[in-house]
């Protein structure tokens, strides 16, 4: 084997590891994605309670295959909280302003960011009690062998 | 080792559900006072929908249920509101629309204030106001006057209840609340006639339910009757300028309206009275009592009364006399007519007690501002006359002691079965509370700590308020103006009045409750009977003018007539004013060039201190001649060029303020110590202080013509002397406090580095209110700041109102506020700079299209 197909083999693997870590990573955004969409769209029904759902997911997906898949959770929940809020804001609501009015009538600081702060916290917190019930109720370990048994 | 994993992953798993659950429930729910924080906070829903009411006004067509024809709401740049409609139903019912959309939340946190309803919103610490209410009856009374009402009145507050629900309805089906509701998730019950009358009867509780004979009594214990009584008396030792010089006619007592409180119809009754009203209807005339007897002993009920009260918020019991209204005609107005000022002082909030509106339906022509929950202008004009009201102060809350056995008390030589009402309070985060209120003829029992203590209040007889009101709107002459306001009992009020012929003229309105001669009014009395009242002053014989020769009035709450009116209205201690304001006002008016509106207004907004103008120089000269450091002497030398203006950058003001409270507690302390007066009772009104205006008039009285009063000794007989020396101590010690608390030498103690205004937010969030903000004013100036060094309470709203003769009426006014509760809104406190810089905004005119802003309003 000469210097130059190595080289082209290892090109050809890196070109490959490339391709699959793209392919890996564009799941995982279009999961974050859909995991935002979700939330945000279950915020507009009123259905307050989609993030410990998707924490639920969350949790079942990284004990089942062991991706680190709670945090990303947790940030996309948050994503999807902040959609409203964003959109309140672009529609020309006083986002701010509004936030501080409840923040002042909830006795906190009467500060906007307080406001934004706790409501994206709620999202991430729901999140996190999800995955935490997901695995602490699912078996131990729960491989593709185990599911067919 | 495997079971300890298992024990561990069970242990994981239950605090997993647990925590879970946890977590669910109280965002689902909430817990106790923590509201359900999912669905408040879904930042699609819950409490953020509320910014769609911070929004600035657009232009719109809505379709209001009820309306019979098209109408019109306009808006000026600023908010000022001003409503069209084909007839006075329609009218009635946008405004009510119109109140709604802006101050839903202010209207329905007053009526859950007055239907003891308050717990349900704030939890527990809310408590204590919601029973006081209950006890006190203003929603017994508000159902008593709805069954009463009718005509216009009744017409007008259904269509307003229809308003406010066409409201309600638009907010409910769009989910945007207004964020108190999201947050706490009690939300507003349908609107009802009967609510805006328990406002109204907020309104006149906030005026006119007092505590002096409760106060009084503490005080004949501690200091004993006859120095209460000469330092309490019925008519102030100061120089004072009552608005009705008399001469005073003396006539027959009227009857009271046969419906007091006690006999008002009980919803939730279990048992009633039928003896009730024997005692309302007497028509012995009442005879003026002199003032002496013993304190008695209801002083342990009144202290448990007066702890009771203490605990209230803010504002629910009279406290401060602060408002003006002038009117001024012929040759002391420019240009001949009449010019009409008006400022009436109330706690300062946002948002305001007031609504500035136009108001214009065939027959109905009106501006000026109105109270959300209420339909009708209270203050304003119309093309023919204007009116502004200040507080009379008068006596208008009597306490009787009653004997009590079981359920049964003693009236007239017999026990008789008392009136019981029940309540179920509603407590967010807590159980539900049971409430029974005994009520004799006297009315509810208000506490049984030491005395059973009942109240005669005349805010308890249902009151033609509204009635009235709405026929002052559309009063065209005095003759008018004077018959409408026969049927108003309560809150006693001085209407100024002034039209477009050049007349002026001023009434105080309302009940003056008489008891037989003997009697002690400004003490708790007897409830056997002995003292019951025996009627009111007639309509004729209560303090009036009509274009008097001075061509001026002027009623700054100080008592409107002089010791020659042969009826009883009060003490000093009932919250007259002590006059320094009126006497300014006189002074003011009478003096220099003929009166315009610019004139007014400028006086309105003066800041000079009456008392210190009187003072001044006694205590100028008393310094003189005193022994002084040079610190104090430089001091000395800022008072000796001062006018008595207390602006924010004066340091003399500072200087006279802190003498003055320094020279109240040198001469009145050491008695209130040795007869050990219970001031954490009620520390505002038996605290020695500038606030009490008994004792503001009696050191003014002594320091000017009694030098040598035998209360500057003390009670040991070894203070000073004289007032000269007492003033030359208070001096000296006004001096240290200001050096201990501003430092630097005396001209940097300026009186805006110690005195602020705040205008605290309805809610009491912190934030949301505006200030506190270095201000100049105290309670004596025109411009008045009352409340403490960070004042609350001021002028609630400017107006003057010009009739120059061949020409429409000019009218022009401002609030410290804006016309919505929403923080978010920029109408929220946009008139605060305005009202801050002694600016006016034209009054919108009735009929006219206010601004680019418009509302199409049809069924």
């Amino acid at each position: 084997m000469n210097r130059r197909s190595v080289y082209r083999r290892s090109v050809y693997r890196r070109f490959m590891d490339r391709r699959f870590m793209d392919r890996r990573m564009a799941k995982r955004l279009g999961c974050f994605v859909l995991v935002a969409v979700v939330v945000a769209a279950g915020a507009y029904a009123g259905a307050w309670f989609v993030p410990f759902v998707a924490g639920l997911a969350a949790g079942v997906a990284s004990k089942r295959l062991g991706f680190p898949s709670v945090p990303a959770a947790a940030l996309a929940a948050v994503a999807g909280w902040a959609v409203p809020l964003w959109v309140m804001a672009l529609r020309g609501l006083p986002a701010g302003a509004t936030a501080r009015t409840i923040a002042g009538l909830a006795g906190l600081p009467p500060h906007a960011a307080v406001t934004v702060v706790v409501t994206l916290l709620l999202a991430a917190l729901q999140v996190f009690a999800g995955a935490w019930l997901a695995r602490a109720l699912l078996p131990r370990r729960l491989t593709g062998r185990a599911i067919n048994e | 080792m495997i079971r300890s994993r298992r024990v561990r992953r069970v242990v994981n798993a239950l605090a997993a559900v647990v925590v879970s659950a946890a977590l669910l429930g109280v965002l689902g729910l909430g817990y106790g006072t923590i509201p359900a924080l999912g669905p408040v906070l879904d930042p699609a829903r819950g409490a953020w929908t509320s910014a769609s009411g911070g929004q600035p006004v657009t232009s719109q067509t809505l379709a209001l249920p009820g309306l019979a024809a098209p109408a019109t709401v306009s808006f000026t740049a600023q908010g000022l509101a001003s409503i069209s409609a084909g007839s006075e139903h329609d009218l009635f019912l946008a405004l009510g629309y119109v109140h709604a959309r802006f101050r839903l939340s202010e209207m329905d946190l007053e009526r859950r204030l007055g239907e003891g309803r308050l717990a349900q919103l704030g939890g527990p610490s809310d408590l204590a106001s919601d029973k006081f209410e209950l006890r006190l009856g203003l929603l017994r009374t508000a159902q008593a006057e709805w069954a009463r009402t009718t005509g216009l009145a009744r017409a007008a507050l259904v269509a307003y209840a229809q308003g406010v629900n066409d409201d309600i309805a638009q907010v409910r089906a769009a989910g945007d609340w207004p964020a108190v509701f999201a947050l706490t998730g009690a939300y507003p019950a349908p609107w009802t006639p009967v609510d805006s009358l328990v406002i109204q009867g907020v309104l006149t509780q906030e005026l006119d339910y007092t505590t002096g004979a409760l106060d009084d009594a503490v005080l004949a214990k501690s200091l004993g009757t006859a120095r209460m009584l000469d330092w309490f008396p019925l008519i102030a030792k100061n120089a004072q300028t009552p608005y009705d010089t008399g001469p005073y006619i003396k006539e027959p007592l009227t009857p009271i309206a046969p419906d007091a409180a006690s006999s008002a119809s009980l919803s939730e009754t279990s048992q009633t009275s039928s003896t009730t009203q024997t005692s309302k209807t007497s028509t012995v005339p009442g005879v003026t009592p002199t003032r002496s007897a013993d304190n008695g002993s209801e002083a342990e009920a009144a202290e448990s009364l007066l702890a009771q009260l203490s605990q209230l918020p803010a504002g629910q019991v009279h406290q401060y006399p602060d408002s003006n209204a002038w009117a001024a005609n012929g040759a002391a107005v420019g240009g001949g007519g009449a010019v009409l000022g008006g400022d009436p002082h109330l706690p300062q909030t946002l948002p305001s007690v007031w609504y500035e509106v136009a108001l214009s339906a065939p027959g109905y022509q009106v501006s000026g501002v109105s109270v959300p929950g209420l339909p009708g202008i209270l203050l304003g004009h119309n093309a023919h006359i204007a009116w502004s009201l200040t507080d009379t102060q008068n006596s208008a809350t009597f306490y009787y002691a009653e004997r009590v056995r079981g359920d049964s008390y003693y009236w007239r030589g017999a026990w008789r079965p008392m009136t019981v009402a029940h309540y179920s309070i509603p407590v967010r985060g807590g159980a539900t509370v049971r409430l029974a209120v005994d009520i004799t003829a006297h009315g509810p029992i208000m506490t049984q700590a030491g005395q059973t203590m009942a109240v005669d209040w005349m805010g308890n007889v249902p009151s033609g308020d509204l009635p009235a009101l709405l026929a002052v709107n559309t009063a065209t002459d005095f003759a008018q103006f004077r018959a409408a306001l026969a049927g108003w009992h309560a809150p006693t009020q001085n209407f100024v009045f002034a039209d477009s012929t050049g007349n002026i003229g001023a009434i105080s309105a309302g009940y003056y409750p008489q008891v037989a001669a003997g009697c002690q009014p400004w003490l708790p009395m007897s409830g056997s009977g002995a003292c019951d009242i025996t009627g009111v002053i007639p309509f004729n014989a209560v303090p009036q003018v009509y274009d008097p020769p001075s061509h001026l009035i002027a009623t700054d709450n100080q008592r409107p007539v002089t010791a020659a009116y042969p009826y009883y209205i009060g003490t000093t201690a009932d919250f007259y004013d002590p006059g320094y304001r009126a006497a300014h006002a006189y002074s003011a008016l009478a003096a220099g060039e003929p009166l315009t509106a610019a004139s007014i207004a400028a006086l309105q907004n003066n800041l000079t201190d009456g008392l210190a103008v009187r003072v001044l120089p006694s205590l100028v000269s008393a310094l003189r001649s005193a022994s002084l450091t040079s610190a104090q002497r430089s001091a000395a030398d800022l008072l000796g060029s001062w006018q008595g203006a207390m602006d924010e950058d004066s340091a003399a003001a500072s200087l006279w303020w802190t003498f003055w409270g320094d020279y109240l507690n040198g001469v009145f302390e050491p008695w209130w110590q040795a007869g050990k007066v219970p001031v954490g009772k009620d520390p505002l009104d038996l605290k020695v202080g500038p606030g009490q205006a008994s004792l503001d008039e009696d050191l003014e009285a002594w320091t000017l013509h009694d030098q040598s009063n035998a209360a500057f000794a003390g009670p040991s007989g070894h203070g000073p002397a004289t007032a000269s020396a007492a003033m030359v101590a208070a001096f000296r010690q006004a001096v240290t406090h200001l050096s201990d608390v501003l430092g630097g030498s005396p001209w940097s103690w300026t009186w805006g580095r110690l005195h602020s205004r705040s205008f605290p937010s309805v809610t009491g969030a912190d934030g949301l209110g505006y200030g506190p903000r270095a201000a100049g004013g105290d309670p004596f100036t025109e411009d008045a700041a009352d409340g403490g060094l960070n004042a609350r309470t001021g002028p609630s709203w400017r107006m003057v109102v010009s009739f120059v003769p061949g020409a429409a009426p000019s009218a022009e006014g401002v609030y410290p506020g804006g016309q919505s509760e929403n923080p978010a809104s920029p109408w929220y406190d946009n008139l605060v700079p305005l009202w801050w810089d002694g600016q006016y905004l034209p009054v919108p005119v009735p009929g006219s299209v206010a601004g680019p802003v418009e509302w199409r309003l049809h069924e």
